[in-house]
């Protein structure tokens, strides 16, 4: 029986393979950054790869196939955020200003990435996208399915968020993210 | 750049293994979940199959029980049933029709089946009733048209395209060819390209003519050398010319906009969506805005087969399986997909098997 059309597609095994191989490490990162627990990391890692499994087919081409790996992760963090507690998972304690070797207790990226586990996952993402993944506004939109504009909204709230966590201890770091955040919410692309 | 945030993230990041990740399992799991998915997907689409069934008259005519239901005035807006054939069984709607042998192509007009034999015989199967119209001739691609009771292809043995109105069995109109010259072979034999809006759109001697079936009036368009009609769709012609993109124009001559070609394009029934394949596996894109606008799926190959009405369409899809031999084409599953709901429902599983001899879909065109 001849198929009325040439074209075919496969779930390539060896393909798959190598795509797992060659970027299980920047995705437990990412994953890592998006959750901020190294197990349910892997969850999301493994989640995100039989997604890209089933839709592997349709994903020869390598921009299509990041794309869709970007976006199937980042979507799925955001959905898990609905169902489970790892949104609200208890930070820090924030060091009191006045306390003695606070300094030494909490670095300065301590206090930032404690700030940023805070955030509402999407707020999250999207700071993620920006920062780590280094993708513009509007590729930051792709991911997350939204307008550019909601990107900026996101980082906006994002920014709001971090100085209400900051402010009453490092005024002086909250002004440095204030103004760098302003750039990037201003448009600035990467 | 904001320093700070990203230096943290990267430390955070690059703090910690890399898990081992077992990809066997993975694949285990992702292929459960398309299998789940499919099963659970048929559910559903039983009922749609029902109703496509319920609602399409000529179903019921060329089922042979409907007395003068034959007579009966198909709705334009009433939808195309989902349709295969294997063997000599055609399968339309819920319903299923036995011709006097298997087609070799065929299309569905409002009065019931017209098809053609392995003699090149042009049949009408309605009512229970077979008779034939006419004689086609061998050729490549597209050997049928129809346009509600309208049926048209081209006549080898008069050398004409021939126009038959299905419901009384008249002849509508015979198109005598003359062919300049040798032609280049079964590619470029004559050919119907479509019927629409009362136009047959045909293909002779290396040019595209659309001519009007009630006035004879031959209708032009804005055609490029070596441009070819992919398919003519309420006034709107898609056009060929084997390139990297083919145009959507109007009759009128108006650009509309334009499609990655090189394969399969068609419109939808009222142009406002262009099917196309050269992406493997099908792409539904906006006519105007060539947004890509395709349902989802869960197959590793799917076509369209042809429209239902302005928003679904018949899909065939299929999954490759394993062998002892490597790896091969899975059974065919028919699906039924909707643009403006996004997603597909399968109403035939493995409806066609690689064990099944003759195969063919209400398109015109011989798979075999």
């Amino acid at each position: 029986m001849q198929l009325p059309s040439p074209g075919r597609r496969r779930r390539d095994s060896a393909a798959f393979a190598e795509f797992v191989q060659a970027r299980s490490r920047s995705l437990h990162r990412t994953a890592y950054l998006l959750v901020g627990r190294r197990g349910l990391a892997e969850d999301l890692v493994q989640e995100t790869l039989v997604k890209t499994y089933v839709a592997w087919p349709r994903l020869r081409d390598p921009a299509a196939l990041d794309a869709y790996v970007r976006r199937t992760m980042t979507t799925t963090a955001i959905s898990w955020s609905r169902r489970r507690s790892w949104g609200e998972t208890p930070v820090e304690e924030m060091p009191d200003r006045g306390e003695a070797g606070h300094a030494e207790l909490l670095g300065e990226r301590d206090l930032v990435w404690s700030a940023v586990l805070e955030l509402p996952a999407r707020q999250r993402a999207t700071l993620v996208l920006r920062f780590y993944e280094e993708l513009s506004v509007a590729r930051t939109a792709e991911v997350l399915g939204c307008a550019p504009g909601t990107v900026k909204s996101q980082l906006s709230a994002a920014l709001s968020a971090l100085r209400e966590r900051l402010t009453a201890h490092y005024p002086e770091l909250v002004d440095q993210l204030v103004a760098e955040l302003t750039h990037e919410t201003a448009g600035g692309t990467r | 750049m904001n320093a700070l945030i990203k230096q943290t993230l990267d430390e955070r990041a690059a703090d910690g293994p890399t898990p081992y990740v077992d990809v066997a399992a993975i694949e285990s799991v992702g292929r459960q979940r398309v299998r789940r998915r499919r099963v659970a997907s048929g559910v559903g689409a039983l009922a749609v199959l029902a109703a496509v069934g319920v609602a399409t008259p000529y179903v019921v005519n060329a089922l042979g029980d409907g007395g003068d239901q034959g007579q009966v005035a198909v709705d334009g807006a009433a939808p195309t049933p989902v349709s295969w054939s294997t063997g000599s069984t055609v399968h339309l709607g819920d319903g299923v029709v036995e011709l006097p042998s298997a087609p070799v192509a065929y299309v569905l007009s409002d009065d019931g089946i017209v098809w053609t034999d392995a003699q090149d015989g042009v049949n009408l199967t309605a009512g229970g009733r077979t008779s034939q119209l006419g004689v086609s001739t061998p050729d490549y691609g597209r050997v049928l048209a129809s346009e509600g009771s309208l049926a048209a292809w081209y006549d080898g043995n008069e050398q004409a395209f021939t126009v038959v109105d299905t419901s009384t069995r008249e002849l509508v109109r015979q198109v005598p060819v003359t062919l300049d010259g040798p032609q280049d072979g079964e590619f470029d034999g004559p050919s119907v390209r479509a019927l629409d809006d009362g136009v047959l759109w045909f293909y002779a001697d290396r040019e595209v003519t659309g001519m009007d079936l009630e006035t004879g009036d031959v209708q032009g368009f804005a055609a490029r050398n070596s441009e070819d009609l992919a398919d003519a769709r309420a006034g709107h012609l898609v056009l060929d010319d084997r390139g990297a993109n083919d145009r959507i124009v109007t009759t009128d001559g108006d650009e509309v906009g334009t499609v990655p070609g090189g394969g399969r394009v068609q419109l939808s029934p009222d142009a406002r969506y262009v099917v196309t394949d050269t992406n493997d596996s099908e792409q539904v894109l906006d006519a105007a805005t060539g947004a890509d606008v395709t349902p989802a799926f869960d197959y590793d190959f799917q076509a369209v087969v042809g429209w239902l009405d302005t928003d679904r369409y018949q899909a065939l899809a299929l999954d490759v399986v394993e062998t002892q031999d490597g790896e091969a084409d899975g059974p065919i599953d028919f699906l039924v997909c909707s643009v403006s709901a996004g997603d597909c429902e399968l109403v035939a599983d493995d409806a066609v098997t690689p064990d099944d001899e003759a195969f063919a879909l209400p398109v015109g065109e011989s798979f075999g």
